[in-house]
């Protein structure tokens, strides 16, 4: 690969791949001495591109005696551009879009003879090939997707940079049901004729044209008896790229001006048994008109607040809307719409922290979906605590504030429970007095791990309390569990916990500190008593090393012995918090205060 | 498509007139604003001597119990909360509050998801746990306890 005349080639290093040279006869000109040849030898910091990457070339020439250098240029013209020129170095850059790969020359000429030159050759990738699948329009909800079993999807994949059109191949992993009609851009997903429990299956689309590029979807198969009401849970890494959560269970939901058609498909809200009513970021339903929560006395608009214990909060106004989870509808539902705005939040609600968790990376979520044990989230145990009829002081929960906005001074005020962020189960039609979660084991860890949000309790077949055992509560909504001699009179089961949270004398984690780091995996055990100290049940765990199993698996999101600590003192209503993992491998059903259910009423937890 | 909310509002008491929430003696503060308290909080306020301490239960408009610890040199070195709503956490700990705020902030963000707090610094402890509408905490300063003593007195 040298180009030149009337000369040797000298390699000057590994990354001269191209060398000119010339010999200049009895034209001499700019006093270059008669007989003496000029040779231009070519380097390039980097010979093979990507598209939009750059590369600068060196010339360096010798028996230049007045210096004169070269001029530039380069073959194809137009594609890619050259800057920077000096009569020694020039920078290539290649074009942004490549549609095949290119091979470009860069050819310096002698200002002293046109005669000498001398090229290079840097190779220009082509654009990377892109892949992804959807579910055509129309054709099913926003993922996680989910189909009954013996039902079809169509699905569809699209390219970019796919430049001969080779599409895709598809691959279904594990081997559950079948892909027919299989073209380079479409596929047939049709789920086996039976499914004796919720199964999850993935399907990939590879390209042919590079194999690196591919997409995945997955897919839960419900078994018989799935019906309207139940919506699929995902446990996976959430909605923000390149950040992994760690035991968060997400639900699909369209959220409707009420009445109307004007919706909103919403992935990744959290579903949390441990508090009540929908928070929804605005930032990830922006310009859905959805009509607020006004005193009709004065027009004020009323904002609902919650607070962390970690100083961060979620302020925004109450509003109105149709909520649609898999196939169960609450009308005029009243959701928090958590403020993209950060200014003029009441310091009463603030509590002197700073962060309104209003972006899907603060929250780790689009939203939270609040389907614990009471009907708003101001009711504990049949009292409410935020119409004035329990409580001399309004909590910091609701505020008015007129059209102009709220001042930080606001102070909160008293609102009766039809006012109040609602608990969507109790607004659907049927299936209205609880909620039952239900996940497959998880032994360690895994990147996704799928389950199922069935609503009602004994209301359809597939959602019988059956031989689960039924835990009544205190009226701080609580029972008991006794772990390692201690009674924790204010456990609880919670969905929207992380992990398992227990005082314990297991070693902390170094790194995490939020969690346990036993030296191996740690088998533990721990009796759960209903509030009034009957039923008593044997729950058996394990514990791992949280530090090793997040570097271990830095991917995975679904951790099945995750556990950290909270802390006791005698005195204390010392607390059991039974999170997600409580939930891997079980059936666990959480029925609204004052409800009824067969047999009883709630609230209470059974499993 | 409504613009409006058809619920009634009728039921909400505005409370521009009402009671102030009690002002809580800070973390680290002089007894005498306890006392001071006093009058404000008549009838939530319940003073329980001990040897070592005295402990000043105010139950909050909300339903909240705060219980403070005061030294017999008249310092809060102690406080503890239970009930259906977290307190107001800068007046209950006055100059530590920055401490705690961003000791919990560095919580939230360090960790993945949302645990309970726990803060063990040496001169601040903060623990708190709970589920909406079902909070429980103590904070207080190992270094302020009078002789005799120990965190397990902080309920």
């Amino acid at each position: 690969m040298t180009y030149g005349r009337g000369g040797s080639v000298r390699a000057l290093s590994a990354i001269v791949l191209v060398a000119g040279l010339a010999f200049l006869g009895a034209c001499s000109s700019s006093g270059t001495p008669a007989g003496v040849p000029i040779t231009i030898t070519l380097s390039a910091s980097a010979t093979s591109l990507n598209p939009g990457q750059s590369s600068t070339i060196t010339a360096t020439v010798v028996n230049d005696p007045s210096n004169k250098g070269v001029t530039w240029s380069s073959s194809p013209s137009g594609f890619g551009s050259l800057s920077n020129q000096t009569t020694t170095t020039v920078t290539y850059t290649a074009p942004t879009s490549v549609p095949t790969t290119t091979t470009v020359t860069i050819t310096a000429t002698s200002n002293v003879s046109s005669t000498v030159t001398a090229m290079i050759q840097i190779a220009v990738q082509t654009s990377a090939v892109t892949v992804t699948v959807s579910i055509p329009p129309g054709q099913g909800p926003a993922p996680p997707q989910t189909i009954n079993q013996g039902q079809q999807l169509g699905l569809s994949a699209t390219l970019t940079n796919d430049t001969s059109n080779k599409g895709v191949t598809w691959s279904l992993s594990p081997a559950v049901g079948t892909l027919t009609n299989q073209t380079t851009t479409a596929a047939t997903y049709v789920a086996p004729g039976s499914v004796t429990s919720n199964t999850a299956v993935t399907i990939t689309a590879t390209s042919v044209a590079s194999s690196a590029a591919k997409a995945t979807l997955e897919i839960t198969v419900f078994p018989s008896g799935a019906g309207a009401n139940v919506a699929a849970l995902i446990v996976d890494a959430g909605p923000v790229p390149a950040q992994v959560d760690a035991n968060l269970a997400f639900v699909s939901l369209t959220i409707c001006v009420p009445g109307t058609s004007t919706c909103q498909t919403v992935d990744h809200i959290q579903v949390d048994t441990g508090s009540s009513g929908l928070r929804i970021l605005q930032s990830v339903i922006p310009g859905l008109p959805l009509p607020s929560v006004v005193d009709q006395s004065n027009g004020d608009i009323l904002n609902n607040c919650v607070q962390f214990l970690d100083t961060s909060y979620l302020w925004g106004p109450v509003q109105e809307a149709d909520i649609k989870i898999g196939g169960e509808v609450a009308g005029t539902t009243n959701v928090q719409t958590v403020s993209s705005s950060n200014s003029n939040i009441p310091t009463a609600c603030t509590n002197g922290g700073t962060i309104n968790e209003n972006t899907p990376t603060l929250l780790g979520a689009n939203g939270i979906l609040g389907v614990g044990l009471e009907p708003t989230d101001c009711i504990l145990a049949s009292a409410d605590l935020c119409d004035g009829s329990v409580t001399t002081t309004p909590p910091n929960v609701y505020f008015e504030c007129p059209t102009s906005g709220c001042s930080t001074t606001d102070s909160a005020v008293f609102v009766p429970a039809s006012a109040q962020v609602t608990n969507p189960v109790v607004l659907f039609s049927t299936d209205n007095n609880g909620v039952v979660i239900q996940f497959p084991p998880v032994q360690s860890a895994a990147p996704t791990v799928s389950g199922s949000l069935t609503f009602g309790i004994g209301t359809e077949s597939n959602n019988a309390l059956g031989s689960a055992i039924v835990f009544g509560l205190d009226t701080n909504d609580n029972f008991i569990t006794l772990y390692n001699g201690q009674n924790l009179t204010g456990s609880f089961i919670d969905s929207g916990s992380n992990a398992l949270f227990f005082p314990s004398s297991l070693t902390v984690c170094t790194d995490n500190t939020a969690f346990y780091c036993p030296a191996s995996l740690t088998a533990q055990s721990a009796t759960n008593e209903g509030a009034s100290g009957t039923p008593i049940s044997l729950v058996n765990f394990n514990v791992d090393n949280a530090d090793n199993l997040f570097k271990n698996n830095p991917n995975d999101a679904a951790f099945g012995t995750l556990a950290g600590p909270e802390t006791c003192t005698s005195g204390n209503p010392c607390s059991f918090d039974w999170g997600l993992p409580f939930f891997y491998g079980k059936t666990v059903f959480t029925a609204i205060d004052g409800q009824p259910v067969s047999g009883g009423t709630g609230p209470f937890w059974a499993y | 498509m409504k613009s409006n909310s058809q619920i009634s509002l009728m039921g909400i008491v505005l409370l521009m007139l009402a009671l102030p929430l009690p002002a809580l003696a800070a973390l680290g503060g002089d007894v005498s604003s306890v006392q001071e308290d006093q009058a404000q909080m008549k009838g939530t306020l319940k003073t329980t001597e001990h040897t070592a301490y005295t402990i000043h239960e105010i139950k909050a408009g909300n339903g909240t119990v705060v219980h403070e610890y005061a030294s017999p040199a008249g310092e809060v070195f102690g406080v503890s909360w239970q009930g259906p709503f977290i307190p107001d956490m800068k007046q209950l700990l006055g100059s530590y509050f920055d401490a705690y705020s961003s000791a919990a902030q560095a919580q939230r963000t360090a960790h993945r998801g949302r645990a309970p707090l726990n803060i063990q610094q040496p001169g601040l402890v903060v623990e708190s746990n709970g589920h909406m509408r079902s909070y429980s905490g103590r904070a207080y300063d190992p270094g302020k306890f009078p002789q005799g003593v120990s965190a397990n007195d902080i309920r």
